[in-house]
């Protein structure tokens, strides 16, 4: 029983982290029908920024320590939107997709050159002292970090949530994946909307790299294996949609945390994409997604 | 105030889909644009609204050139339009589709809405009092949680004006409202553009394929044809010049 409900906390530990990547991949792909394959570096970075941070600035509590990476993750997200998408949105499909790979290229090897290629961790910012009342009622052995970053993200997921739907920004972007042409129309600027929407998932990106970073560790190439988990998380729940994301990345974190627990940690990532393609050979639109028929 | 238009030319390629095209649209004024299929009407309404940059020519919205801006500084600037083809935020309720256009003039910026200050609050519930209001004056207020692409066709088109006049236009540019409607749907039509015309402060510039709704409703027309203006003038005269005609229903002899 204790073990269950430790196994239970360890697989939403990994599925606030996919989420919080996953979110980006289906904002984006919400609005611009863009598969930014360079999010997972996002990713990667703002782990590492959150480790600069505390390292060369040791004395900074981590209530400051991560809205400041999350800030300057984003930064990074709309510059890169503006230099390397902007001029591509209306070109073919393909060279978007090529152009989001060398963008996750550059950003492995830039990490890789000014910080090293070491497998690093992020100095303990949360307490690691065990949960006693968990303990003690449960049974169950779940330190203190695990359940902030657990419930941290959740926070965060809920404003975001408030933000898409309860505020001006928020309608603005759901009017942009709805119908992108007539947004400008409305007196509304595009490209900023489409900028605030990089700004936010590359900011729950760096929440992510962080929390990661303090429960396991970092290293300038984890964007991929963690960037296509959770991809694949958003696909799961349908991309486009938020709840999704989120619904897609806990599922596909329980099922491997349930398969390293009770298999082999060598099935995890089988298992990951059998799910997938599973899914998207019975429901191809994901949990949340609606069927779709293309017009011809 | 009103539309100024002065040699306004495009090409796409060798095709030169408006030649030279010229408006004078007054204060209140409510004016016509017809002409056969690919004569370039709509390529006018999308230079007017900054979808292209025109080749040659100005646009002046009163003392402002907008001719060269893009399309949310034209719409911010007061110039509102609506399609052929609707096109509403289809997934979206229908007091969002309002709210939205209520954006270009709610006098405050998305960085504001992003951060939610006290004076965006305030401005919210402002802002959805007069949503509702707005809607309530097209007849549209039972209907604000539905799903505007949910809504009959009709009243698709009653939204989508009403989402263009949300913006707060001085100019309002219609693209075929009459298109795909029953006759009953066009006398309605007729009317509420009257209604509009009559309760808004605004000019109205309209492209129709139906010459009983330009005749109704329109003061002056002017005819395109292959991107040109063949005639222009009154509705009753305009119909009845030769060029016009030969322009609708082809030539009845071979050229010479």
């Amino acid at each position: 029983m204790d073990t269950i409900i430790q196994q239970l906390f360890n697989a939403a530990q990994l599925g606030a982290v996919y989420a919080l990547i996953a979110l980006g991949y289906s904002m984006v792909y919400g609005i611009i029908r863009l598969i930014n394959f360079a999010h997972g570096d996002i990713f990667m970075l703002g782990g590492f920024i959150g480790l600069l941070l505390t390292t060369r600035f040791g004395w900074m509590p981590f209530y400051l320590l991560l809205p400041l990476a999350m800030l300057l993750t984003a930064l990074v997200g709309v510059t890169i939107e503006r230099v390397a998408y902007r001029r591509l949105r209306n070109a073919q499909r393909m060279s978007v997709v090529i152009t989001t790979l060398g963008v996750g290229i550059f950003l492995e090897n830039l990490v890789r050159l000014t910080v090293g290629p070491e497998t690093r961790q992020i100095p303990a910012g949360l307490p690691s002292a065990p949960v006693v009342w968990l303990q003690q009622h449960l049974g169950a052995f779940v330190t203190w970090d695990k359940l902030l970053i657990i419930l941290i993200s959740l926070a965060l997921m809920a404003i975001l949530w408030l933000v898409v739907n309860r505020t001006l920004i928020g309608t603005a972007m759901r009017a942009v994946a709805d119908n992108k042409d007539a947004v400008p129309l409305m007196g509304v600027n595009l490209n900023l909307v489409i900028a605030v929407t990089f700004a936010i998932g590359s900011a729950l990106a760096a929440a992510g790299g962080i929390f990661y970073g303090q429960a396991y560790s970092i290293d300038p190439y984890m964007g991929i294996d963690l960037g296509w988990k959770a991809f694949i998380a958003a696909v799961i729940g349908g991309i486009g949609s938020i709840e999704g994301a989120v619904l897609g990345s806990f599922l596909l974190a329980g099922v491997e945390v349930i398969t390293v627990a009770y298999l082999s940690s060598n099935l995890k990532n089988g298992i990951a994409f059998g799910l997938l393609i599973l899914l998207l050979l019975v429901w191809p639109w994901g949990i949340m997604g609606k069927p779709t028929l293309k017009k011809v | 105030m009103g539309l100024r238009i002065t040699d306004l030319t495009k090409s796409f390629g060798g095709l030169t889909a408006v030649d030279g095209f010229n408006l004078e649209l007054g204060d209140r004024d409510l004016q016509g644009i017809i002409g056969p299929n690919g004569a370039g009407k709509t390529t006018v309404f999308n230079l007017i609204t900054g979808v292209y940059a025109p080749d040659r020519g100005q646009i002046q919205l009163g003392e402002h050139t907008v001719s060269g801006l893009p399309s949310d500084a034209i719409a911010r600037a007061g110039i509102a339009r609506t399609f052929q083809n609707i096109r509403l935020f289809a997934q979206m309720t229908v007091l969002d589709n309002i709210t939205m256009a209520l954006h270009a003039r709610a006098g405050y910026g998305l960085w504001e809405a992003a951060f939610r200050t006290g004076n965006f609050h305030r401005q919210e519930a402002r802002l959805l009092a007069e949503s509702r209001e707005h809607l309530a004056r097209f007849g549209l207020l039972e209907r604000q949680r539905e799903q505007a692409g949910s809504l009959p066709y009709g009243e698709q088109r009653r939204l989508e004006i009403a989402r263009a006049l949300a913006t707060g236009p001085k100019v309002l540019l219609l693209d075929e409202p009459a298109a795909g409607m029953n006759p009953r749907e066009v006398e309605e039509l007729i009317q509420l553009i009257q209604q509009v015309h009559r309760d808004f402060s605004l000019a109205i510039l309209l492209i129709e394929h139906q010459l009983p709704v330009v005749m109704e409703l329109c003061r002056e027309v002017q005819v395109l044809d292959f991107g040109q203006t063949i005639a222009s003038g009154a509705p009753q005269e305009v119909v009845r010049n030769p060029l016009v005609i030969e322009a609708y229903l082809g030539e009845e002899e071979a050229p010479a």
